[in-house]
C-alpha cells in the first residue's frame, strides 16, 4: 500500500520547508532511513528520510514548493503499484505548494485558521470594542492599517458619516434606545477624549453610586482635583448655590422634568437650582427607598425653658444665647449615646453602628435648606453648642460654609417650631436611620393629677427607617428624649 | 556477573527495542506528533544495556535527557514512554516532562535531567540518602563528554570523592557536545583523565561493546557497594542521528557518520557473540525483529489512542503539601474555578 | 517565656528539628569548625551536639543545593545553609531547574523536602554582598519562600519550612539577627502561607515583612502620635503570598501602601499592589504607595549604604504624605 512522504517537521520552531532538492526520481528505490530530499528551513537545510521501504511512486512537490509540515510531498509503494490517482487533498490544498501558482503572501500556505472561517480577524481590539459599542459592522468598514487591518480611526471615520442618531455614545447610558435630542451636545464622531472624565476614586465611585450622587457635581479635594472618599461623604450632604449646568442634570430626575419641557402658557418656567436638584435628588432617594414610621411624644417644655432662662441670664454678659434647639440637640444626642442602634446606617446587607455621635441640623435658606452638623454633639456642653450653631447656620445662610460645616452627620434635627408649626413628619436625611421633626413649645391645657393645667408642650416626632429599627425602639428612644428634656438637670451636670 | 544464554539474547532484544523505538520516534516527530526537542539514542545502545545489565534493579539511575534508551532498558513499558513523547495523560510523567524528562521513581529512574550538568550533584545526593538510610544501594549517574566541562561536574566529583558516596559517573563520550566537536570544547581528550583531578578511580571502555561495558560496571559497582566509593566509567562511542531532531547535522562530515556505522553495536554484538556462539538463529532473529517492531507499533497506537492530560489537572503537584490561603491569591497559586482542594496536591 | 535573640531562635528551632527527626541534617560552608558555627554563628555548637549529621562543605553552591535536593529526594530532611543570598546566584540553576521544578515535572513521583537559608540584606559589604532577591524567588512556582520579622516567628516558621515538603527557600535578614522578643519555651509551629496582623490601625493599611516590618512598627509609633494609625499586615511568607488579611484591611483604611527593602522595579510590592487592585479595587480612596530600596548597586559608604535602604522615617514620611493626599 502507497504510503505518503509529508512535510517533515525538523525542530520545534518549523512550520513549513522548502524542497530544495530530490535525492531520488520517481522509480527509484527507497530503503528505510535512506535519504530522499532535501528540505530547506528558514534555519538551515536537511536531508529527510524515508520512514518505510519500496518504490518513489510519485513526487508531489517539486523543488522550489514550499510546503507546510504535515502535508503530502510525494508517495513509496510496492513496485508495481500505481499511486493513489486522486491523491487525497492535504488539509490545505495542493496548489499552494506548486511556487508555478500565483504566488499568494507566505503566510496563506501555513496560516491554520482559513480566512473564510473568521471574517475581520484583521480589527485592532480597540476598534473592535469600539464597533460592539456603536454596533457597527465591520464589513462596512475599510481597514487601512497593516495588511488591512481596521484601526480606531477606520471605526470612527465611519461612524462620522452615519447619521448622528444611529450611532451609540461609547460611554454613559444606553442611549441607543432612546436618540439624543438635539439639544444634547451629542458630537457627531464621538472620541473618547470628547466625553467629559470625572476624576475620583475607585472608593469615592463606590460611594456615589451607593448614594446616588452625581460625581460631575462634586469638587474634588484630592491631588489635581481628584475626588475621594471624604468629598463624596460631605457633598451627600453639603450643597452649593451655583446654579446646575444644564445638561448635566442627573438621569433619575430626567423623566419627571419631560412634562415641563415647555412652559405652561402664562407660566414660567425655572430651572432648577443647584441646592434644589440635591434636595429633589436625595429626598426622593430616601421617600422612595427608605421605609419609613412615624412617632410622636408630647413633651412638657416647663421646666427646661426655665432652665434655659438661667443659662441665659448667666451667659449674658458672654452674649451668648442657648435656644430651644439647642437643648434639643444636646438631649437627642445624649439618647443616642444609650441608642446605639438609632445612630447607624443600613449598607444593604448589614446596620453599621456609627462611632460617634454627629447631629445634622437643617438650616432654611431662600430657595432650599441645608443641614449642618454638631459634631460629637453628646460630649459637647450646651455652651458649646450654643456657640456651634450660631457660627454654623450663619456661614450656612451667608453661602460660606467652610469645610466640616456640614456632611458626616449621623443623625438630623428638623426644628419648625419658629413659624408656630406644632408637629409634622420629616424625610430622613441620608444614611441616617432617622430624623425628629421638632414642633413649638405652646401652652396647651393638660391633666395634671387630676387637674387640668397648662403647661408648655412640644410635639417630637421621630422619622425611622423601618430597616434598621422598629416602632418599639422608636418609641423608646423618642420617650428617652422625652425624659431627658423634662429633667433639664441632666442636660448640664 | 556471568550471563546465561536468556541474558545474553536479552541484550541483544533490549538494544534493537531501543533502536527500533528511536526509530519510529523519529518518524512520529516528523509527522509532528512529537514536539520541542527529540534527542534520539541510535548507536549509543550498548551503554544503557550494558551499564543496567550490571546493576540491581532497585539501584537509582539518574541521566542526561537523551534518555529514551535508559527508560527502556530499566524496563519501562514502551507504551507509556511513547505517550510522553507524545505528550498524554498515560505518559511516564503525565504529559509534563516530555522526552527530556522520563521518570520512573518505581523503578528507582530518578529521570533524565535537560540542564547540563545539573543533575550530577542531585546523584551524590542521593548517593548520600541511601548511604544516610544503609539501603546498600549504588547509584549510576549518566552524563555526556558536554557536561565534564561545567562547573557541576568538578563540584559533584569533589563532594562525593571527599564523602565517599557509592556513585558511578558513567560519561558517554560520543565525540561531540552538540555539535562541537571535542577537540573544540574539551582540554582532555580521554574524559576519564579529568577523574584524577579529584583522585577518583576511573576507566575507559569501549562504549559499542555491549559486554565490555557490561563488565566495566559491574566491576565498579562492586567496588562502590563494597565502601571503597565513587568512580567514573568514560564510554566512548558514536551517535548515528543529529543532536535533536531539530540538528541539520552538517557539522559533522557523511564520511565520518559512515566510518562509525562500519561499527554498529547491535551488529558487531549479533555477529561477533549471539550467531558466532551459536546463541541464536537467523529465524530466532527474525523472530526478535517482528516482536519489537510490533511492541513499537502498539507504543505507537497506544500513544495515539491516549488522552491528553486534562486541563483542570494544571495545578496539581505544584507544591507536594497544600499551604492554607493558597487558593485566595490566583495569581500566584490556582484560580479559585480550577481549584478542587482535595488536600492531595497542591 | 524568655527573652532571646532572633538568631538564638533559629538556633532553638534547628536543635529541636534534628532531636525531633534523625532524617533532618544541616550542611553548609563554614558551619562546623569556622568562629565556632557559621559565618552568623546560627549553628554554632550544632555539629558537637549532633556528630555527622551537621557538616560543612566545599565552597559550592551549586553543589549544597544540588547534594541537598538529592539527598531530599532520597528521603533525607536536609537544611543547607548558603553564607549570605548572594552566594545563592551561583546555585540558582539548582533552586530554580530543579529545587523547584522536579514535583510537578515529573508528576508528583519526586518531593523535594529541603530548606535552603541563607542571610539577606546590608552591612556595609558592598554590591555584591548586599541585596535581596525576595521577588525573584517569589516568582518561581514550585518554591516556597519564607521570611520572618521577630524570633517568635522565626523560630516557629522555621520548624514548620523543615517539616515542609516541598522547598523551602527561608530569608533571614542578617540585621535582624540580635534583635530580641520573646520566645516561649514550649514547642510551636507557624504554618507556611499565613501573613498575620503585627498593628491594629484604621487609617492606612501597610503590607510589609522581614526587617522592613521593624521599621514599619517604629513608624507607626511616630504616626500614632500624629493621629495617624497604621494597620500592620506582616506577610511573613512570600510564596505561597497571603493578601486576604491585607485586603480586608484595605475594606477598612482604603489605603495601602507596601514597604520593603528591595529594588522597587518587578519587587514584591508591585505584585501586592497589582493583587490589591485587583481584588478590592473599589475600596481604595488613593494610589497604593511603595516605599522600597533604591536601584542602585549598593555602595560601600556609609551614607551612601543609608540613602540606599530605607528606613523608619522613610515609612513616616510616605504615611504623612499618603494622609494629607500629597502623593
Amino acid at each position: 500500500m502507497a504510503t505518503e512522504i509529508t512535510m517533515p517537521q525538523m525542530g520545534f520552531d518549523m512550520t513549513e520547508g522548502t524542497i530544495a532538492n530530490w535525492l531520488k526520481v520517481e522509480g527509484d528505490m527507497v530503503q528505510k532511513g535512506e535519504p530522499i530530499a532535501e528540505i530547506e528551513t528558514d534555519k538551515t537545510t536537511i536531508q529527510i528520510e524515508a520512514f518505510s521501504s519500496g518504490v518513489l511512486m510519485q513526487i508531489l512537490a517539486p523543488v522550489g514548493a514550499k510546503v507546510p509540515v504535515g502535508q503530502a510531498i510525494g508517495y513509496i509503494g510496492a513496485p508495481g503499484e500505481k499511486p493513489p490517482s486522486t491523491a487525497p487533498a492535504p488539509s490545505t490544498s495542493t496548489q499552494k505548494a506548486v511556487p508555478t501558482s500565483a504566488a499568494s503572501p507566505q503566510t496563506s500556505a501555513v496560516s491554520p485558521s482559513p480566512a473564510s472561517t473568521a471574517p475581520f480577524t484583521n480589527v485592532s481590539p480597540v476598534a473592535r470594542r469600539m464597533a460592539e459599542q456603536m454596533g457597527i459592522d465591520l464589513a462596512q468598514v475599510k481597514g487601512t492599517g497593516a495588511n488591512g487591518q481596521i484601526m480606531r480611526e477606520d471605526v470612527e471615520a465611519f461612524a462620522a458619516n452615519l447619521p448622528a442618531t444611529a450611532v451609540a455614545l461609547t460611554s454613559g447610558e444606553p442611549s441607543s434606545m432612546t436618540p439624543a435630542p438635539a439639544s444634547e451636545p451629542v458630537a457627531p464622531s464621538p472620541s473618547p477624549a470628547s466625553v467629559e472624565r470625572v476624576i475620583a476614586t475607585p472608593a469615592a465611585k463606590k460611594l456615589a453610586d451607593g448614594q446616588n450622587v452625581d460625581l460631575r457635581l462634586v469638587k474634588g479635594s484630592g491631588p489635581a482635583g481628584r475626588i475621594v472618599l471624604e468629598d463624596v461623604a460631605n457633598f451627600a450632604l453639603a450643597m452649593q448655590k451655583q446654579p446646575v449646568p444644564s445638561g448635566v442634570a442627573p438621569v433619575a430626575a430626567a423623566p419627571a422634568m419631560v412634562g415641563a419641557q415647555q412652559p405652561t402658557p402664562g407660566g414660567q418656567r425655572k430651572p432648577l437650582t443647584r441646592i434644589r436638584q440635591t434636595i429633589a435628588q436625595r429626598m426622593t432617594l430616601s421617600k422612595t427607598t427608605i421605609p419609613h414610621f412615624y412617632i410622636t411624644v408630647s413633651v412638657e417644655m416647663d421646666a427646661a425653658l426655665a432652665l434655659r432662662e438661667q443659662i441665659n441670664e448667666a451667659l449674658k454678659p458672654e452674649n451668648i444665647k442657648v435656644s430651644v434647639n439647642d437643648l434639643v440637640i444636646r438631649a437627642t444626642a445624649m439618647a443616642l449615646a444609650r441608642f446605639p442602634n438609632l445612630n447607624a446606617m443600613f449598607t444593604g446587607d448589614a446596620v453599621e453602628q456609627r462611632e460617634s455621635i454627629h447631629i445634622g441640623v437643617a438650616v432654611a435658606l431662600p430657595g432650599g435648606l441645608v443641614t449642618v452638623t454638631v459634631r460629637d454633639a453628646n460630649t459637647k456642653t450646651l455652651r458649646e453648642i450654643a456657640v456651634e450653631m450660631v457660627g454654623l447656620a450663619t456661614r450656612a445662610r451667608e453661602g460660606k460654609a467652610v469645610a466640616g460645616d456640614m456632611g458626616g452627620q449621623t443623625f438630623t434635627i428638623t426644628n419648625l417650631g419658629m413659624y408656630g408649626v406644632e408637629e409634622f413628619l420629616a424625610i430622613i436625611n441620608p444614611p441616617d436611620a432617622g430624623i425628629l421633626a421638632i414642633g413649638a413649645a405652646s401652652p396647651t391645657p393638660v391633666v395634671r393629677d387630676g387637674k387640668v393645667v397648662v403647661r408648655n408642650m412640644m410635639q417630637v416626632t421621630i422619622s425611622g427607617d423601618h430597616r434598621v429599627t422598629d416602632g418599639a425602639e422608636g418609641a423608646q428612644f423618642v420617650n428617652e428624649v422625652k425624659r431627658i428634656l423634662e429633667n433639664p438637670w441632666g442636660l448640664v451636670l | 556477573m556471568e550471563m546465561n544464554k536468556d541474558e545474553l539474547i536479552s541484550l541483544y532484544r533490549q538494544m534493537l527495542l531501543i533502536r527500533t523505538f528511536e526509530d519510529k520516534s523519529a518518524e512520529m516527530y516528523a509527522k509532528a506528533k512529537i514536539a520541542g526537542f527529540l534527542h534520539l539514542y541510535n548507536g549509543q545502545e550498548a551503554i544503557a544495556v550494558g551499564a543496567l545489565s550490571a546493576l540491581h534493579s532497585d539501584d537509582e539511575l539518574v541521566t542526561h535527557y537523551r534518555d529514551h534508551g535508559y527508560a527502556l532498558a530499566r524496563g519501562i513499558d514502551s507504551r507509556f514512554v511513547m505517550a510522553e513523547l507524545y505528550g498524554r495523560e498515560t505518559g511516564t510523567t503525565g504529559g509534563r516532562g516530555g522526552s527530556m524528562h522520563i521518570a520512573s521513581v518505581e523503578k528507582h529512574f530518578w529521570g533524565g535531567y535537560a540542564i547540563v550538568g545539573g543533575h550530577l550533584p542531585l546523584a551524590v545526593g542521593l548517593a548520600y540518602a541511601n548511604v544516610h538510610h544503609n539501603t546498600g544501594r549504588i547509584v549510576l549517574c549518566v552524563l555526556g563528554d558536554g557536561s565534564t566541562n561545567i562547573g557541576t561536574f568538578h563540584a559533584a566529583l569533589n563532594w562525593a570523592q571527599l564523602w565517599h558516596l557509592p556513585v558511578i559517573f558513567l560519561v558517554e563520550n560520543n565525540m561531540w557536545a552538540m555539535g562541537t566537536a571535542i577537540s573544540i570544547h574539551s582540554s582532555v581528550i580521554e574524559i576519564y583523565k579529568k577523574a584524577a583531578a579529584h583522585e577518583m578511580y576511573a576507566e575507559r571502555v569501549d562504549g559499542k561493546d555491549v559486554l565490555a561495558v557490561h563488565d566495566a560496571v559491574c566491576k565498579l559497582a562492586e567496588r562502590a557497594r563494597s565502601g571503597e566509593g565513587p568512580s567514573l566509567l568514560e564510554a566512548v562511542t558514536y551517535r548515528y542521528r543529529g543532536h535533536s531532531m531539530a540538528d541539520s547535522d552538517v557539522q559533522r562530515s557523511k564520511e565520518e557518520i559512515n566510518e562509525q556505522k562500519q561499527r554498529d553495536p547491535l551488529t558487531m554484538y549479533l555477529t561477533n557473540v549471539l550467531l558466532k556462539r551459536n546463541l541464536l538463529t537467523d529465524e530466532q532473529e527474525s523472530q526478535i525483529h517482528h516482536e519489537v517492531e510490533a511492541e513499537v507499533d502498539e507504543a505507537v497506537a497506544f500513544a495515539d489512542a491516549s488522552a491528553e492530560p486534562a486541563l483542570d489537572t494544571l495545578y496539581d503537584k505544584i507544591y507536594a503539601q497544600p499551604v492554607a490561603n493558597m487558593q485566595i491569591d490566583g495569581s500566584l497559586i490556582r484560580p479559585a474555578a480550577l481549584y478542587t482542594g482535595n488536600g492531595t496536591h497542591g | 517565656m524568655a527573652e532571646i535573640t532572633f538568631r538564638e531562635a533559629l538556633k532553638r528551632a534547628l536543635r529541636e528539628e534534628l532531636t525531633r527527626d534523625p532524617d533532618v541534617v544541616i550542611w553548609g560552608e563554614d558551619i562546623v569548625a569556622y568562629g565556632g558555627g557559621g559565618a552568623y554563628a546560627v549553628t554554632a555548637g550544632l555539629a558537637k551536639e549532633f556528630p555527622g549529621r551537621v557538616r560543612d562543605t566545599p565552597i559550592a553552591e551549586e553543589a549544597i543545593v544540588g547534594v541537598g535536593i538529592g539527598a531530599a529526594m532520597g528521603g533525607v530532611r536536609p537544611i543547607v545553609e548558603l553564607m549570605t543570598i548572594n552566594f545563592a546566584l551561583v546555585a540558582w540553576d539548582q533552586i530554580v531547574n530543579h529545587a523547584a521544578k522536579l514535583h510537578h515535572m515529573f508528576n508528583g513521583q519526586i518531593k523535594v523536602p529541603m530548606v535552603m537559608r541563607s542571610p539577606a540584606g546590608f552591612g556595609r559589604t558592598a554590591a555584591t554582598h548586599s541585596q535581596n532577591f525576595d521577588s525573584w524567588l517569589a516568582s518561581v512556582p514550585g518554591l516556597k519562600v519564607v521570611e520572618p520579622a521577630t524570633p517568635y516567628d522565626a523560630k516557629g516558621l522555621l520548624k514548620a519550612a523543615i517539616r515542609d515538603d516541598d522547598p523551602v527557600f527561608f530569608i533571614e535578614h542578617l540585621q535582624l539577627y540580635g534583635t530580641r522578643g520573646e520566645v516561649p519555651d514550649t514547642e510551636y509551629l507557624i504554618p507556611l502561607g499565613v501573613s498575620e496582623r503585627k498593628r491594629e490601625g484604621r487609617h492606612l493599611t501597610v503590607v510589609t515583612w522581614g526587617r522592613m516590618l521593624v521599621e514599619t512598627m517604629k513608624a507607626a509609633k511616630v504616626l500614632s502620635g500624629e493621629g495617624i494609625e497604621l494597620d500592620v499586615i506582616d506577610l511573613r511568607t512570600l510564596r505561597p503570598m497571603d493578601l486576604s488579611l491585607a485586603m480586608q484591611s484595605v475594606k477598612r483604611t482604603n489605603r495601602a501602601m507596601v514597604v520593603e527593602e528591595g529594588w522597587r522595579s518587578m519587587g514584591i510590592g508591585a505584585e501586592v499592589a497589582a493583587t490589591l487592585q485587583e481584588q478590592v479595587f473599589n475600596y481604595l480612596d488613593a494610589p497604593i504607595a511603595r516605599v522600597a530600596g533604591l536601584e542602585v548597586p549598593m555602595p560601600y559608604a556609609k551614607n551612601l549604604e543609608r540613602a540606599t535602604v530605607p528606613f523608619s522615617d522613610d515609612v513616616v514620611a510616605a504615611a504623612r504624605a499618603m494622609m494629607t493626599n500629597q502623593y
